[in-house]
């Protein structure tokens, strides 16, 4: 349908001898809202990473708008690329605005300082996840969901065009969890936001994801619109639970474990 | 909206350097004009022996005191901003056990050597920090991860075999140069002449910029190592960096002044605390304060009993040592400790 933004190909990846991605191909379209699911230890913050190009493949290739990702300057890539990890070490109590404005530091010169425009972005990007009033709070202070905001909105404001978020989403309260979305929904419509979201809550997955994509012992199991991966049949294979339930309703797919 | 907009960053630094300078300025000036010999200003024209006191002694020292304490206090930010260890810095990581243990064996051959007019017990300080602080990386990190227990326990199980080495070259040396290993290896600023400072900063000059070259990617490492590579920065070259420029630094006082604990550690604390948690801010003026820090402890090391001078070394670790411990006791304040 749209241009490819991101292609991987053939990705192997392990740590030390244990193999945790095992021949993975994935294609994300520009401007494609996806999401990355699968039952835990499956790789799929493995692959994120491969993807972000924090690491590299010991096989295979990424490519971001046809450019093999390796070949891109660390600098430049921040700029087309976010990627927000799943753990982050909070050790000092540096403001939120603080950390949201690192996110404007592959704009910045070495010594130079941020100016009044990544100031703005960065409050910008706090407000639209919601999350403004945290802005002097030091980020020791905050709760593990306060703390996935700031980390988005520091992401946000990178402006990159593609978006890689590690569970950003999983210790949001529901009307975090729906504002970060619609936030990210807005930032498609105004600017083609791409974005790929590891989840585990798979009822966030509703029809206005394009594409899902299911992990399962480091390999990719399914691909596909959200109505034909969240299915009974296809979900007990990629979490090897053949009691697992799935129901739809309101273009949303409600799914349980009958244990 | 926010309505309290924060300051902007340059403006803090300007401000914060400022204030950090004007104190400098003043401890400096407070230093040069106390002593067990009082010096009366209009003697330095007339008077020989105040002129000697006054150029050979006082003013080496004062400007020795600014370049060790200088050192130590923005080498211990940049580490602990590195390892995201509020706990780490040159002392507790081994560095200067390391530099110590370098100089120890250089001193044993013969002191005096020098090559190219850089002496020998330099370069080998620099060795030994650097190896040591490499060995504590590797000991301390698990894949990507480093391990912040691990990291201070290697760095203290480091410091104790340094230690154990000096006393072995101490033993077997000659009487005279194991006294003179001792009285340095408790840490003293006293200096005669200007000659080995100058030589001195052919190693801290460069080891410095290397440092301030560096403060923007340790403030983004500071705060997570996996983001700060996702925006970019080249982390295991940041590590690198300032491997060699602590080493750099570290070593070279060491060798000159004698391992002095604690000053890495409480100066950037309490830079943090008056100036905030911004790197580019904390890294300059832990240089600063950390230049008063040492100057200051050192003016009261020297006065404090009359004519008997106490080790600088001792008047930091008395003053740093508790404040460690106050850190530690307070470890839930820093999440991953």
């Amino acid at each position: 349908m749209s241009e490819i933004l991101l292609q991987a190909e053939n990705l192997a990846f392990a740590y030390g001898v244990t193999p945790v991605i095992r021949d993975v191909s994935v294609t994300v379209a520009r401007g494609s809202f996806c999401g990355l699911i699968g039952p835990n230890g499956c790789g799929k913050s493995t692959l994120l990473r491969l993807l972000s190009g924090v690491i590299e493949p010991v096989r295979g290739s990424v490519r971001l708008e046809g450019r093999p990702l390796k070949s891109i300057l660390p600098r430049e890539r921040a700029k087309a690329l976010a990627y927000v990890p799943q753990q982050q070490s909070r050790i000092f109590p540096f403001t939120a605005i603080e950390v949201v404005l690192t996110g404007r530091s592959p704009y910045t010169s070495r010594f130079g300082f941020e100016k009044e425009r990544d100031r703005s972005l960065a409050l910008q990007a706090l407000e639209s996840v919601g999350a403004e009033h945290l802005a002097m709070r030091p980020i020791t202070e905050l709760s593990g969901g306060e703390q996935q905001l700031v980390s988005v909105a520091r992401a946000l404001a990178q402006q990159a065009g593609l978006l890689l978020l590690d569970e950003s989403a999983a210790a949001l309260d529901l009307k975090h969890r729906a504002r970060l979305l619609a936030a990210l929904g807005r930032l498609r419509e105004a600017s083609n936001l791409t974005t790929l979201i590891v989840t585990h809550d798979l009822q966030m997955l509703h029809d206005g994801f394009d594409r899902v994509f299911a992990m399962r012992a480091g390999r990719l199991e399914a691909e596909g619109a959200p109505s034909e991966v969240l299915r009974e049949n296809v979900l007990a294979v990629v979490y090897d639970d053949a009691r697992v339930r799935a129901h739809r309703q309101d273009g949303r797919t409600f799914v349980w474990s009958e244990g | 909206m926010m309505s309290a907009a924060p300051v902007a960053t340059s403006a803090r630094l300007s401000g914060a350097l400022l204030v950090s300078f004007v104190l400098l300025v003043l401890v400096v000036a407070l230093s040069l004009s106390s002593g067990y010999q009082t010096i009366v200003w209009s003697d330095l024209r007339t008077d020989e022996t105040a002129r000697t006191i006054f150029f050979q002694l006082r003013v080496p020292r004062v400007v020795l005191g600014i370049l060790v304490g200088g050192s130590l206090g923005s080498i211990g930010a940049a580490l602990q901003a590195l390892f995201r260890n509020p706990l780490a810095e040159p002392f507790t990581l081994g560095v200067s056990g390391g530099g110590a243990l370098g100089a120890s064996i250089a001193i044993a051959f013969g002191f005096g050597v020098n090559v190219a007019g850089v002496p020998i017990v330099f370069v080998a300080a620099f060795l030994g920090s650097i190896i040591f602080v490499t060995i504590v990386y590797r000991l301390a990190s698990a894949g990507a991860v480093i391990m912040p227990g691990a990291l201070l326990l290697a760095g203290v199980v480091l410091n104790l075999i340094a230690g154990a080495g000096v006393l072995m070259i101490q033993f077997l040396t000659d009487y005279t140069r194991a006294l003179q290993i001792l009285r340095w290896m408790v840490g003293s600023l006293d200096v005669v002449g200007m000659g080995l400072i100058v030589r001195m900063l052919v190693f801290v000059i460069p080891g410095l910029c290397l440092l301030l070259f560096m403060v923007k990617d340790l403030h983004v490492i500071a705060m997570d190592e996996e983001s700060a590579q996702a925006l970019g920065i080249d982390v295991r070259r940041t590590e690198r960096m300032v491997y060699v420029a602590s080493s750099l630094v570290v070593g070279v006082t060491v060798a000159v002044a004698g391992p002095i604990g604690f000053v890495g550690l409480i100066v950037p604390h309490a830079v943090r605390l008056f100036f905030g948690e911004d790197l580019r801010i904390v890294i300059p003026c832990s240089m600063l304060l950390g230049a008063s820090f040492l100057v200051l402890a050192d003016t009261l090391a020297r006065t404090l009993l009359g004519a008997t001078e106490l080790p600088v070394g001792a008047v930091t670790a008395l003053v740093g040592g508790p404040l460690f411990l106050v850190l530690l006791g307070r470890k839930r304040s820093y999440a991953a400790l």
